[in-house]
């Protein structure tokens, strides 16, 4: 029966930690599952510039277009290879939805496919070696001529030339290999790919407009005969994005870049921003769901999609962010930094882009009107905000507040719900949104404290994001977006809604009829961790609680057995004396200083570059744990009996064989429990890496606490989880032991 | 007479000093092959010292001993290594920088004669085809220590069996990772000797599982198992229960009788008299008296071991 219930308690873990791990990968960017259909498009990318490859990316005339139809069509595309002639069989056969590939629209291909409204127009002209003898049309008798099979240009050559003559050459790249040694003399091909390959070639081939006779052709897509309703669509929105200048706007975007091979996709991102945040601080930054969604965030998307950049929003505690600022660990700070000098000493800011004032939070029957009466009230302050400066500065007049400063700005809000505390001095807005998120409080606007601003935060001297980003800013504040984003809002009522930018329909809050303290805790639990997928947080924070607790015991058991085996030697022997003393340093400072410090020291200055929080805190725990694994180590060797050794060296044997098959067996058995033991304790140390940023077990209940202003369940819930995890580890320890006892 | 056989060891001066305390001051002894002796005194008059000695566990301070033609007292063990390495900072500081060098000197010894060994071992091995159980001297020059101690056996107050370990792979272990038997040759041999001490019934049991009386039986067959030519018994029956005094003392009495070179110390005088060829009175680092048992306990001459005697007969 025991054995079972061991099964059933590893299970129910095993299941927590799978589920945690896969919510981890599948939440990896893919966004499949958006509710859009998907063409599959064929293409051969070796016709630049309307078809190529970047890597693995498809680029191009024809894949641009392609995608902004697509996209207006409520589409999304699957791009495919294959070569240019296969391509005329695969569309017809319904292998795939529509082929891209510069297909010129002549009568004959129109007889197997259907052509889309024609989106690009070329005619034909030569391609030739810089230092060529032809000049005009009557030249070309009797010269060698490389063209691409089944295009027009092997069509216009075939016609007017002896084909023994011609080399019909499977891609372009082959046929400009043929300029290129000399085995042909011209290439007849598409006006706009001639460009292309002078470009890419500027210094042995240039083009030669002379084909006087060369019809003028236009391009279409290609659709299956009889796939009408696709390509209707498909013209539709092509029409709609002719109208609107974008088709324009990418066909200069190519020829403005020389048509060169090297450019990117129309569409593609310039670059990529890095925006720390504290998403605990509706309705400026929180999460939605997985999402990061407030003011904050929103003007920073609008600001990406302005300059084409991708945001990555990366959350981090609000004191840590100046410092990863600073640091360069992230491109510029969201997190709705009020602008004070200060702050301006470490960081620079953006222009202001909203307004806020100090106000205060009191329950609903609270006796203070004015700000005279506020004379010896306690007050509570989240730490580090202008909030508790204001408060400081109240003392200064005399006002003798009794000051109250907590972590963040939740725990100040409890203090009053609780009556710890008499009122809360916190900026309007927030004000506004734990109002309306918790009932039976007002806000009383009666304080004298400036006006202060929210900005966001970048490197000091760092003019290049800097710029980037603040003169995006001043557009969309002049063109009115951020006034339209703090609109929506406000609106809102600063409730938690979703993304100004996202699809999503809100949540309905649902408003339960039960009372009583059941129907209370249902509700509560409701709020916690379903709603919004809350639970999420705790996978996430287990899984990476997980990974970091074996991670450390892994290093910390190697290293560890490594500084025993060298002190124990050094002991024996007398060898080693420099590595020892090495080794003797390291115990000394980790059991010297507290755990906390030591992470922040390896976080901040060790591994100041590095930002990948698990693998940091792994190694500094993995540090912190070999120094104890490595006393355990030794004083399990020491605790073996001096007579074994005797009776080993009277035998004859030599100091090694003692150690492998007498010594080491028996202090094994003293040291494995111990090391259970460390490492029950480091699963529960893991608990400060929240601290540097990282969403373990802990912080992760605690962004719940911060979200719902519900202190109680989600920590407890945190804490059933430790000791669940625990109480398995003890077990597995303890019948360890009891195995090990029983041989002797 | 056993005093007419050849001499298996060889004692002459035997001094060694703890630090400032003389333990041991002058020693001289031959032990003959076949010879029981006992060794009596008070406590600490370094007779374990004396004992320990032999097999090298104490290293001499001075003095030599010689053990079967072979001059042991100055063989480079870890055992001398170390207690250099903890002298050199007692000594006065102009001494130290010699002591230093020479310890690295013997610390290279240490490294080379263990690389020989090794080498020795390997070449014989592939020589005689299989295990060689007949090893000595490893060449003209280096000498193995451990080689030494395996022809020396030793019998703790403490029994220091191992553990974690049965009864029978304890009198086993050394044998085979020795290389010297085959796990068939050593666990015959194990058979034989439980049988010889009566524990065959014991032989898969753990030690935690006996008497003292029985572990001190399985030790002493575990010496036996690598056919020592001498062995050392340091108060063999002090720890025990005096109803499991006799059947230790009955097996040391048959191993005596069977011939072997044996040398104990203890504090039983009635089976020190039965046993023994010679018994040696120990006092304040000397040999105070030596005689047959008859006139040693009958007609004692020191002053001491009279004094002695009275308080313990």
């Amino acid at each position: 029966m025991e054995r079972n219930k061991l099964i059933a308690v590893i299970a129910v873990i095993a299941i927590l930690c799978v589920a945690g791990a896969s919510y981890a990968v599948l939440s990896g960017g893919d966004d499949n599952g958006d509710g859009r259909p998907t063409l599959v498009v064929e293409t051969s990318p070796d016709f630049a510039p309307f078809d190529y490859q970047i890597g693995s990316e498809y680029v191009g005339i024809d894949m641009d277009i392609v995608r902004a139809v697509c996209d207006d069509m409520g589409y999304n595309v699957q791009f495919r290879t294959n070569t240019f002639d296969s391509i005329l069989i695969s569309v017809p056969q319904g292998k795939c939805d529509m082929g891209a590939s510069g297909f010129t629209i002549n009568p004959e291909r129109a007889e197997s496919v259907d052509f889309s409204d024609p989106y690009a127009e070329v005619h034909q002209v030569l391609v030739v070696p810089i230092d060529t003898d032809i000049k005009t049309l009557d030249d070309l008798d009797g010269k060698k001529i490389t063209v691409q099979t089944g295009t027009t240009g092997a069509d216009y050559a075939a016609e007017r030339y002896e084909t023994s003559n011609i080399i019909f050459q499977k891609t372009y790249s082959d046929v400009v290999n043929d300029l290129l040694f000399g085995k042909a003399d011209c290439e007849v091909v598409d006006s706009t790919v001639a460009l292309s390959q002078v470009d890419a070639h500027p210094n042995e081939l240039k083009v030669l407009d002379i084909l006087t006779d060369s019809p003028v052709e236009q391009y279409g897509f290609i659709f299956a005969k009889g796939n009408t309703e696709l390509r209707d669509m498909f013209n539709e929105s092509l029409q709609r994005i002719k109208d609107n200048g974008l088709h324009q706007q990418i066909l200069d975007y190519y020829e403005e870049n020389g048509y060169s091979v090297e450019t990117p996709s129309f569409f593609s991102y310039k670059g990529t921003l890095v925006v720390e945040t504290s998403p605990d601080f509706p309705p400026f930054e929180y999460l939605y769901g997985s999402e990061y969604t407030g003011i904050d965030m929103d003007i920073m998307r609008a600001i990406g999609y302005d300059i084409n950049y991708r945001i990555d929003f990366r959350q981090n505690t609000f004191d840590s962010i100046i410092v990863s600022v600073q640091q360069g660990k992230c491109d510029l700070g969201a997190s709705g930094f009020t602008i004070d000098d200060d702050r301006k000493q470490r960081v620079d800011f953006s222009t202001p882009y909203a307004e806020i004032h100090q106000v205060l939070v009191v329950k609903e029957g609270s006796n203070i009107q004015s700000l005279d009466d506020l004379k010896g009230a306690k007050v509570s302050v989240q730490t580090g905000t202008s909030g508790a400066g204001y408060a400081e500065e109240l003392n200064d007049r005399g006002m003798g507040l009794d000051i109250r400063t907590q972590k963040d700005y939740t725990i100040a809000l409890l203090d009053v719900i609780q009556g710890k505390t008499d009122c809360e001095i916190v900026d309007s807005t927030v004000a506004q949104a734990q109002v309306a998120k918790t009932s039976g409080l007002k806000i009383l606007d009666i304080l004298d404290a400036e006006p202060e601003y929210y900005g966001f935060i970048f490197q000091k001297g760092n003019t290049e994001i800097y710029n980037l980003v603040n003169d995006s800013l001043d557009k969309l504040i002049a063109n009115g977006t951020v006034d339209k984003i703090l609109q929506y809002y406000a609106d809102a009522e600063y409730k938690e809604v979703p993304s100004y930018y996202s699809n999503q329909q809100a949540e309905d809050d649902d408003e339960s009829e039960e009372t009583g303290w059941w129907a209370d805790l249902k509700d509560r639990f409701h709020t916690d961790f379903l709603k919004n997928d809350r639970y999420l947080y705790i996978f996430e924070g287990l899984k990476n609680t997980i990974i970091i607790t074996v991670v450390a015991l892994i290093i910390g058991l190697i290293l560890g057995s490594v500084v025993a085996m060298v002190r124990s030697t050094h002991d024996m022997t007398g060898k080693l004396r420099i590595l020892n003393a090495i080794c003797h340093v390291y115990i000394t400072v980790i059991r010297g200083t507290p755990v906390m410090v030591q992470l922040l020291l390896i976080y901040y200055v060790v591994f100041a570059s590095s930002d990948n929080g698990v693998l940091i805190a792994s190694v500094a725990f993995g540090l912190n744990s070999g120094a104890y694994v490595a006393e355990v180590v030794r004083s399990g060797i020491t605790a073996v009996p001096k007579g074994q050794m005797e009776a080993c060296r009277s035998l004859g044997m030599s100091n090694r064989m003692a150690m492998t098959n007498v010594i080491l067996p028996q202090a094994i058995r003293n040291i494995l429990p111990a090391i259970g033991n460390e490492g029950i304790s480091l699963l529960k140390e893991t608990s400060v890496a929240g601290y540097i940023g990282i969403m373990d077990l802990t912080r992760g209940a605690d962004i719940i606490r911060g979200q719902t202003y519900d202190a109680l369940l989600p920590i407890i819930v945190a804490a059933a989880i430790y000791l669940s995890i625990v109480l398995v580890l003890t077990y597995l320890i303890r019948r360890l032991e009891r195995r090990l006892n029983r041989a002797y | 007479m056993p005093t007419d056989s050849e001499v298996l060891i060889e004692i002459r001066n035997l001094g060694k000093s703890f630090g400032d305390h003389e333990v041991l001051k002058d020693i001289s002894l031959d032990v003959h092959k076949g010879e029981v002796i006992s060794i009596i005194g008070p406590s600490g008059c370094g007779k374990s010292t004396f004992l320990r000695s032999i097999n090298l566990l104490e290293v001499p301070t001075s003095g030599t001993i010689v053990f079967e033609g072979v001059e042991i007292s100055g063989l480079v063990t870890s055992e001398r290594i170390n207690q250099m390495r903890k002298e050199i900072p007692t000594l006065p500081k102009e001494e130290r920088p010699a002591a230093r060098t020479e310890l690295r000197e013997q610390k290279r010894e240490l490294r080379a004669s263990r690389k020989e060994a090794r080498a020795a071992k390997r070449e014989a091995r592939m020589e005689s085809g299989g295990t060689d159980s007949d090893q000595t001297a490893t060449g003209p020059e280096k000498v193995d220590p451990n080689l030494i101690r395996q022809k020396i056996g030793m019998v703790f107050q403490s029994f220091n069996l191992f553990p974690h370990k049965t009864v029978k792979e304890n009198i086993m272990m050394a044998p085979m990772k020795l290389d010297i038997m085959t796990e068939e040759e050593a666990s015959a041999k194990a058979d034989e000797l439980l049988a010889r001490i009566g524990l065959q019934d014991k032989a898969d049991q753990y030690p935690s599982r006996l008497s003292g009386g029985q572990q001190q039986r399985v030790a002493i067959a575990r010496a036996l198992a690598m056919n020592p030519d001498v062995m050392l018994f340091d108060e063999p029956t002090s720890a025990l229960d005096p109803e499991m005094v006799g059947e230790v003392l009955k097996i040391i009495k048959d191993l005596a009788d069977s011939g072997m070179t044996m040398l104990v110390v203890t504090h039983e005088m009635g089976f020190a008299r039965e046993i023994s060829d010679r018994v040696l009175f120990f006092n304040e680092g000397v040999i105070a008296e030596e005689n047959t048992p008859d006139e040693f306990f009958g007609n004692p001459q020191n002053e001491r071991l009279k004094d002695f005697l009275s308080k313990i007969l």
